[in-house]
């Protein structure tokens, strides 16, 4: 596969990853907003749950996995490259399993009637942000290549 | 890092922003279009509205930190591969513009109705999956990715 075609699928995957956990930050944020509304609080986590395994965890490893075929072809290197794979695996797709296990807690929670608990809501509320972070830091450092 | 490295930087990370926005705004709205409830409805459209301003501030930076990337390596305008990501820049701003309009009016009428009993309203499901905002959303969603094609393969350049 030519480059260009490895970096229009990373760079659009990778888009399409921080709009995902963009979105799924949003509706932790809604969730945690409403802690005694349990109907609502279902709906929301289980919108932000499924984007999660559909969207966000599917398109990092499409991500990584078309940017390690850009990274063979280019004969890529450098500090930005090591420290935005760094981050890609330990922060995105690490937080992005992690995540999935916080958000299926509070879904079994809400399934009794009960709204999720406020340990559950604060560790998928601050894993979310935190992988939005990730991936914008691992934009520029991709794009601008410093050093 | 040099102005040239600043520029592309921000130009990417708007671009980031800008799509960020509309997956948010897109996934919100097909959301929206599953559930009957009003008061669910309304929550869903309400939430969108954080969506949007990651594509605004996406859209304003993506154009702004563009010119400055061209002007800066002096490419002209009227190259065919930058004057068409222009033109689809225009186009995907003003239909998800137009887009949103119809759903706002159709958070305002779930609103109202969450207030009134929150009971399935057929006006306001023909309101949420209107066509002609379905649409326009979605030709906005493939000119931004029609932008991204030009951006990475810059045709006649």
């Amino acid at each position: 596969m030519r480059s260009d075609t490895l970096l229009f699928f990373h760079v659009l995957a990778a888009m399409l990853l921080l709009g995902a956990a963009a979105t799924v930050t949003i509706l932790l944020v809604a969730t945690a907003r409403r802690p005694g509304e349990v109907p609502r609080s279902e709906l929301l986590l289980r919108l932000a749950y499924r984007l999660n395994l559909f969207v966000t965890i599917p398109a990092t490893i499409a991500s990584i996995a078309f940017g390690e075929g850009l990274k063979a072809q280019e004969d890529a290197a450098g500090d930005w490259l090591a420290v935005g794979t760094g981050l890609t695996y330990v922060v995105v797709l690490v937080g992005a399993l992690v995540l999935h296990a916080f958000m299926r807690r509070g879904l079994a929670a809400t399934a009794l009637g009960k709204p999720p608990s406020a340990s559950t809501l604060r560790g998928a509320g601050s894993i979310a942000p935190a992988i939005v972070a990730a991936v914008l830091v691992i934009a520029f450092l991709m794009s601008a290549k410093p050093g | 890092m040099t102005t040239f490295q600043w520029l592309l930087a921000l130009h990417v990370l708007s671009a980031f922003l800008m799509l960020a926005g509309g997956v948010a705004a897109a996934v919100l709205y097909f959301a929206a279009m599953r559930h009957d409830r009003p008061s669910e409805v309304a929550t869903l459209l309400g939430l969108i509205r954080a969506g949007v301003v990651f594509a605004g501030v996406g859209s304003l930076g993506t154009i702004g930190f563009g010119m400055g990337l061209a002007s800066h390596l002096g490419l002209k305008l009227g190259a065919g591969w930058l004057s068409a990501s222009l033109a689809l820049w225009i186009v995907s701003v003003v239909l998800g513009g137009a887009g949103g309009r119809p759903l706002r009016h159709a958070r305002y009428l779930a609103e109202r109705l969450a207030g009134e009993g929150d009971l399935p309203s057929a006006e306001l499901k023909a309101k949420v999956a209107a066509p002609v905002p379905l649409v326009l959303n979605w030709a906005s969603g493939v000119a931004i990715v029609a932008i991204l094609v030009l951006m990475v393969w810059k045709p006649g350049a």
